[in-house]
C-alpha cells in the first residue's frame, strides 16, 4: 500500500524531515559550542595560584599612577595592585604598556588583571568584570570647611572652574538650573583653587587628584573636598568576564583594604 | 453573444483565482503575520519637522568644521549635527563620501547616503567641501591573489576613480564646489601601503582633475590634503610633507589642483610657535605656502582641511583644556589676519558618531550625546560676534 498519493508528496516529507533534522543538528553544535564556552569550569584562580604570581597591566605613563623611572616602576596603581597580590598569596609582575593596549592585552590574557585608572565602560562589560572602585577621580567642590557640598548650594555664588575642563561643562549646565551662578575660568585647576583659597570664589570644581594635590602642597589650608563627586570617574581594577573566581578574590582584597584602612593608607601615601 | 461570453470568460478566471488564492490561505496568513512581525521590528521613522531654508550667522567666515556624518545611519543625527554647526557660526564642513560606498559594483552608484547629506546641509546653509576615497572591492586586485588595505588603488583604476569623481562633480554641480580627491596621499598607509611618489599622485590628479573639471567646470579641485609628518624621503612609513609637495610641483602636478588643501595640527604647541621643517606645528602651513611660491603657485587658495588640538587627559600630545580654548581661538584669529591665501579652517573634529574611547574623543567639539564642550561655546561666541556679550 503506498503511504504518500504522490511522489510529489513523498519528496516534500523526506525534504521537510532533512531540513528540520538539519536546524537540529545546526542548534545541537551551536548548543554545545555555547556551553563549552560559558560552562566551561573557571580555572582562572587555580592557574595564577601555580604560577605564583599576578600579572597586572598598568599604562606607566600615568603619574602618580604608575610611572616607569628606569627599570622602576612607582605609583598609586602599583601599590594597590602589590597590596591585592600580598593578601592573594601572589608575587607581582607588573605589564608596563600604553594605554591604548590595556584592554587588548587583558582580552588575548597577556596579563590577568589592569589596574590602571580605568573607568567603568559599560560597552565593555560583556568581556570585561569591574571590581568596587578604589578611588573617585572625578570633579568635586571643593570650599573653605567644605561649606558647599552640592551644586544647588551655589545658587548666588561664584564657581571657579579650569576652562574647558569636565568641571568648567558641568558649571555651564549647571549654571542654566540655577537663579545665579557666576562661573570664574582659570587657565589651570590649581588656579581655581588659589581663588577659592584667597576668598575670590565662593568654591572650585576640580578634579579630585589636583584638588589633593594641591592641597598637600599647601599644607594648611582652610579649603575641604566634598563628600561626594558632582562628576563622578571612579577607577576599578579589570579582569576579563570569564575569569570570576580570580575577580572575585581580587575584588574580595580591595574590599578588605578598603575596609582595613589599607586603601586610605596608600591613597594617603600618593595624594596626601 | 460574443459580449456575454466574454464575460462568463472573465467570471470563470476570476473564480479559478479566488479559489487558487482560499487554496494557499495559509501561507498567506503565515505572510502577512512575518511581514507585520518585521514592520513591528523596523524602528521608527524619525520625523525632522520642516523648517525653511536656513543661513549661516558669522562674523567670521572662515571657520569650519570637519563633519562625521558618513557613519550616521538616522537623518535625525545628521540634521542635528548640522544644525549645531550652523548656530556655531560655521558657515563650511568637510565631510567624507567613501567611493566604495557609492560605487559598490562597477557601473551601479547608490547616490543616497550623500544625497541626504548634502541635501540637509543645503538647508542648513552649509557649504559642503567633499572628500573622496577608500576604494571598492571591485576596483582592488583580488583578494585571494593579492590582499591589499581599502586605500589600495592600482595606477590602472585611476581611470575609474577620475571616472568616479567626474559622477560626482556633475551630481552635485552647483551644490558642491570643492572636492579633495584624497587624503593624505604621503602616507604608506594612506597610499594603499605602497611607497609614496610624488610623481606618481600628479598621474592620478591630472586624471581626477580633468575628468572633474569635463563633468562639472564649475568644480574646485583641492589637492595635496598631505599629512603633516617628519618622515625622510624614503621613510618607512611616508614621506615629509614638504618633500612631497616640492617633488609634486616638480613633476608638474600643480597645474593639476585649483586651490591646495592642507592638513597642520598644533600638537602641543602653540598657535604662534614659528615654523621649522623638523618641527610639527600649526604654522607648518607657512613652509608648505613657501614652496607654492617658490613654483609660482603663491596666489593659489588654500583650505585648511584638518586642524586642531586635543585635551584628552592621557594622550602625551595633547594640552590642557583651558589650552585647547586658547590655543583655538588664536589660531582662528592668526589665520584671519595673517594668511590670506587661507580661505576656511576646518577643525577636526565636530562630532563622532559613537566613542573612539581613545585620544581621539579628545578632539571632539560635542560629545556624542549632542552635549557641547565649552570649546564648543568659546569658538560659537567668537564665530558669532558674542565676544563683548556676558
Amino acid at each position: 500500500m503506498r503511504r504518500y498519493p504522490t511522489r510529489n508528496a513523498a519528496f516534500f516529507h523526506a525534504l521537510r524531515r532533512l531540513i528540520a533534522s538539519l536546524c537540529l543538528a545546526f542548534l545541537f553544535v551551536q548548543g554545545v559550542r555555547y556551553g563549552r564556552y560559558h560552562f566551561r569550569p573557571d580555572l582562572s584562580w587555580e592557574r595564577a595560584q601555580a604560577r605564583g604570581v599576578l600579572i597586572v597591566g598598568m599604562d606607566t605613563s600615568y603619574a602618580p599612577f604608575a610611572v616607569m623611572r628606569g627599570e622602576d616602576i612607582r605609583g598609586l596603581d602599583v601599590d594597590i595592585a602589590l597590596e591585592v597580590a600580598r593578601r592573594l598569596g601572589l608575587r607581582l609582575q607588573v605589564a608596563p604598556m600604553g594605554v591604548d593596549g590595556l584592554y587588548d592585552a587583558l582580552h588575548v590574557g597577556i596579563v590577568d588583571a589592569l589596574i590602571s585608572a580605568l573607568p567603568f565602560d559599560p560597552f565593555r562589560a560583556h568581556l570585561f568584570v569591574y571590581t568596587r572602585p578604589y578611588l573617585d577621580g572625578g570633579y568635586f567642590l571643593v570650599s573653605r570647611a567644605g561649606r558647599y557640598q552640592t551644586m544647588p548650594d551655589l545658587d548666588g555664588k561664584t564657581l571657579a572652574v579650569e576652562h574647558g575642563s569636565i568641571g568648567d561643562e558641568q558649571a555651564r549646565l549647571w549654571r542654566r538650573r540655577l537663579r545665579a551662578l557666576t562661573i570664574q575660568h582659570h587657565a589651570e585647576p590649581s588656579a581655581a583653587l588659589a581663588a577659592a583659597a584667597a576668598g575670590e570664589a565662593d568654591a572650585a570644581l576640580v578634579d579630585y587628584l589636583t584638588a589633593r594635590a594641591w592641597l598637600r602642597a599647601q599644607g594648611e589650608s582652610e579649603l575641604r573636598i566634598a563628600a561626594a563627586p558632582i562628576y563622578s570617574e571612579a577607577y576599578h581594577a579589570v579582569l576579563r568576564a570569564r575569569d570570576l573566581a580570580l575577580a572575585s578574590r581580587v575584588n574580595a582584597a580591595l574590599e578588605a583594604m578598603w575596609a582595613d584602612g589599607s586603601l586610605a593608607a596608600i591613597l594617603a601615601r600618593w595624594l596626601g | 453573444m460574443r459580449a456575454a461570453d466574454s464575460r462568463a470568460h472573465w467570471a470563470y478566471r476570476a473564480g479559478r483565482t479566488a479559489r487558487w488564492c482560499w487554496n494557499r490561505r495559509g501561507i498567506w496568513l503565515r505572510g502577512a503575520l512575518f511581514a507585520l512581525i518585521l514592520l513591528n521590528l523596523a524602528p521608527a521613522r524619525q520625523r525632522i519637522l520642516p523648517e525653511p531654508p536656513q543661513t549661516v550667522q558669522s562674523a567670521h567666515p572662515i571657520l569650519c568644521m570637519h563633519t562625521r556624518l558618513v557613519d550616521e545611519v538616522e537623518d535625525i543625527k545628521i540634521w542635528r549635527t548640522l544644525r549645531m554647526v550652523r548656530e556655531m557660526g560655521a558657515p563650511a564642513i568637510v565631510e567624507f563620501f567613501p567611493w566604495a560606498y557609492i560605487q559598490p559594483r562597477e557601473g551601479v552608484y547608490d547616490w543616497h547616503h550623500p544625497d541626504r547629506i548634502i541635501r540637509l546641509a543645503q538647508r542648513q546653509g552649509l557649504t559642503v567641501i567633499a572628500r573622496l576615497g577608500v576604494v571598492p572591492a571591485w576596483a582592488r586586485p583580488d583578494p585571494l591573489r593579492q590582499p591589499t588595505s581599502l586605500n589600495y588603488l592600482p595606477p590602472e583604476r585611476y581611470a575609474d576613480y577620475a571616472a568616479f569623481v567626474a559622477a560626482f562633480a556633475a551630481r552635485y554641480r552647483g551644490v558642491v564646489r570643492h572636492i579633495i580627491p584624497w587624503n593624505e596621499p604621503n602616507l604608506y598607509f594612506e597610499w594603499g601601503f605602497r611607497r609614496v611618489p610624488p610623481e606618481e599622485y600628479a598621474q592620478f590628479l591630472k586624471l581626477v582633475y580633468e575628468a572633474a573639471h569635463a563633468a562639472n567646470p564649475d568644480v574646485q579641485i583641492l589637492g595635496g590634503a598631505l599629512a603633516p609628518t617628519l618622515e625622510p624621503e624614503d621613510g618607512a612609513n611616508g614621506m615629509s610633507d614638504l618633500i612631497y609637495l616640492r617633488r609634486l610641483y616638480a613633476a608638474g602636478g600643480g597645474e593639476y589642483f585649483d586651490a591646495l588643501a592642507v592638513h597642520t595640527y598644533g600638537f602641543t604647541a602653540p598657535p604662534d610657535d614659528p615654523p621649522a621643517p623638523d618641527r610639527l606645528n600649526f604654522r607648518r602651513y607657512e613652509l608648505l605656502l613657501a614652496i607654492m611660491r617658490a613654483f609660482g603657485d603663491g596666489e593659489k587658495p588654500v583650505y585648511i582641511t584638518e586642524t586642531s588640538w586635543n585635551d584628552h587627559p592621557r594622550w602625551v600630545n595633547a594640552v590642557r583644556p583651558a589650552q585647547r580654548i586658547a590655543y583655538t581661538l588664536q589660531a582662528l584669529r592668526y589665520a584671519e589676519s595673517a594668511w590670506q591665501n587661507v580661505r576656511q579652517v576646518c577643525f577636526w573634529f565636530f562630532r563622532a558618531p559613537t566613542l573612539y574611547r581613545n585620544y581621539m574623543d579628545g578632539y571632539a567639539f560635542v560629545s556624542v550625546a549632542f552635549r557641547p564642550r565649552p570649546i564648543y561655546e568659546e569658538v560659537q561666541r567668537w564665530a558669532r560676534g558674542w565676544e563683548a556679550s556676558p
